[in-house]
């Protein structure tokens, strides 16, 4: 009679099962091997000597706040977009051709060339920011504050020129205006100048 | 909240939902009640505490992340425990620490005598026995004899075949049965 080999012991299955119903040298055998997988099964559990629930939560939270930053700086990409693009539409297509032609008297004239200047240096502050702005500033809250801030102006912008007149409001909001892009710009420049800083100093 | 009965032990249904919902106490829970089960795991296998430390504090960081991802159906102690068997392999494999039998090392391997004396009774010391078989023996060992791994699922973690678990596992018998025979032998052969 063939035995079962010990692996066969090990790995039992259907036919070794059967071998082992009608053969005592094997049965004693599988016996043996129970005996030794219950005292496997006998071995102590450790406790874990130190807590490390504090690193574990820590981790945690870090990995949601990355991933809040991350959702709120899709949100403020998204409006940095939207406000270039907006900024842009008004531009090219010739609001301030609008302004001078909604004018009619001299006082009008005069505020009219006021906001056209503004226009102007608003078109050039945008141009500078566009230059410097890169992914470096995606993650810098103020930057992403104030192009929300720049984007709720536009809407407001447009809203003004779908109404004739009303010269004085649109240069309130294109000095507005004016001052955000300022200011956009200098984070960026601080923010480019610091990463220039940085590669200076890694080579 | 952790004791002896490991992974066997049953979390309400409410508090994996509330941990799936990211409530900070529910994954406190879920850690309070299963690291200890988690630590002896990897710890048997790998037996350095430092690195069973390390293995449950990466498993509990990836529970967290992906507990939304669990499926409600599955005993969610087995999920954790598959996860804590995964991330201990891994780490022993990056650190190479395991010597894997090759299939030359397959093809020889038939024996007859390895269950006739009770050998491992007269032994009082099988843990520090354990210790002293490769990582990959002893690894496949308690996978398969106490956590009830099936080979094909021990080949999977390896990323190598069902019969190289089959092989292993015999292996480790053979070198358990060598130190049971001979208490003071440092290994059996193949060992780092
Ligand atoms: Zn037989």
């Amino acid at each position: 009679m063939m035995h079962l080999t010990d692996e066969q012991l090990i790995a039992r299955d259907d036919v070794n099962d059967l071998h082992l119903a009608e053969c005592e040298h094997c049965r004693l055998k599988a016996e043996k091997l129970a005996g030794i997988r219950q005292q496997l099964q006998k071995l102590p559990t450790h406790k874990l000597p130190v807590d490390l629930w504090p690193s574990v939560k820590q981790a945690e939270l870090t990995e949601r706040r990355k991933h809040q930053l991350e959702s709120s700086e899709k949100r403020a990409k998204f409006w940095q977009i939207s406000s270039f693009a907006l900024a842009a539409s008004l531009l090219v297509t010739g609001v301030w051709v609008g302004v001078f032609q909604s004018s009619n008297s001299q006082v009008d004239g005069g505020l009219a060339e006021q906001v056209n200047l503004l226009i102007d240096q608003n078109k050039e502050l945008q141009l500078q920011l566009k230059s410097r702005s890169g992914r470096e500033l995606e993650g810098n809250f103020e930057f992403n504050r104030l192009t929300q801030e720049l984007d709720k102006l536009d809407a407001r912008l447009q809203r003004v020129y779908m109404q004739p007149g009303n010269l004085i409001e649109k240069n309130k909001l294109w000095s507005m205006r004016k001052i955000l892009l300022v200011e956009l710009n200098l984070i960026s420049k601080d923010r480019h100048s610091i990463e220039s800083d940085k590669k200076a100093i890694r080579i | 909240m952790a004791d002896s009965k490991g992974f066997s032990q049953q979390l309400p249904k409410a508090v994996i939902k509330a941990a799936k919902n990211g409530e900070i106490d529910a994954l406190e829970l879920i850690y309070r009640t299963y690291s200890d089960a988690a630590y002896t795991l990897a710890l048997r296998i790998c037996r350095e505490p430092s690195l069973a430390q390390d293995v449950v504090q990466d498993v509990f960081i990836k529970v967290m992340k992906s507990i939304h991802s669990f499926r409600e159906e599955g005993a969610f102690a087995g999920w954790i425990r598959r996860i804590v068997s995964n991330e201990t392999i891994n780490r022993i494999r990056r650190q190479n620490h395991l010597q894997l039998v090759n299939d030359e090392q397959i093809s020889n391997l038939a024996s007859e005598s390895l269950f006739e004396q009770e050998w491992l009774m007269a032994t009082r010391d099988l843990d520090s026995m354990l210790g002293k078989l490769t990582e990959s023996a002893r690894a496949v060992l308690v996978l398969h004899e106490i956590e009830g791994y099936s080979h094909k699922e021990i080949g999977d973690m390896f990323e190598k075949s069902e019969s190289f678990s089959k092989v292993t596992l015999s292996r480790a018998y053979k070198a358990l049965k060598k130190l049971a025979d001979k208490p003071s032998s440092k290994i059996v052969s193949g060992n780092k």
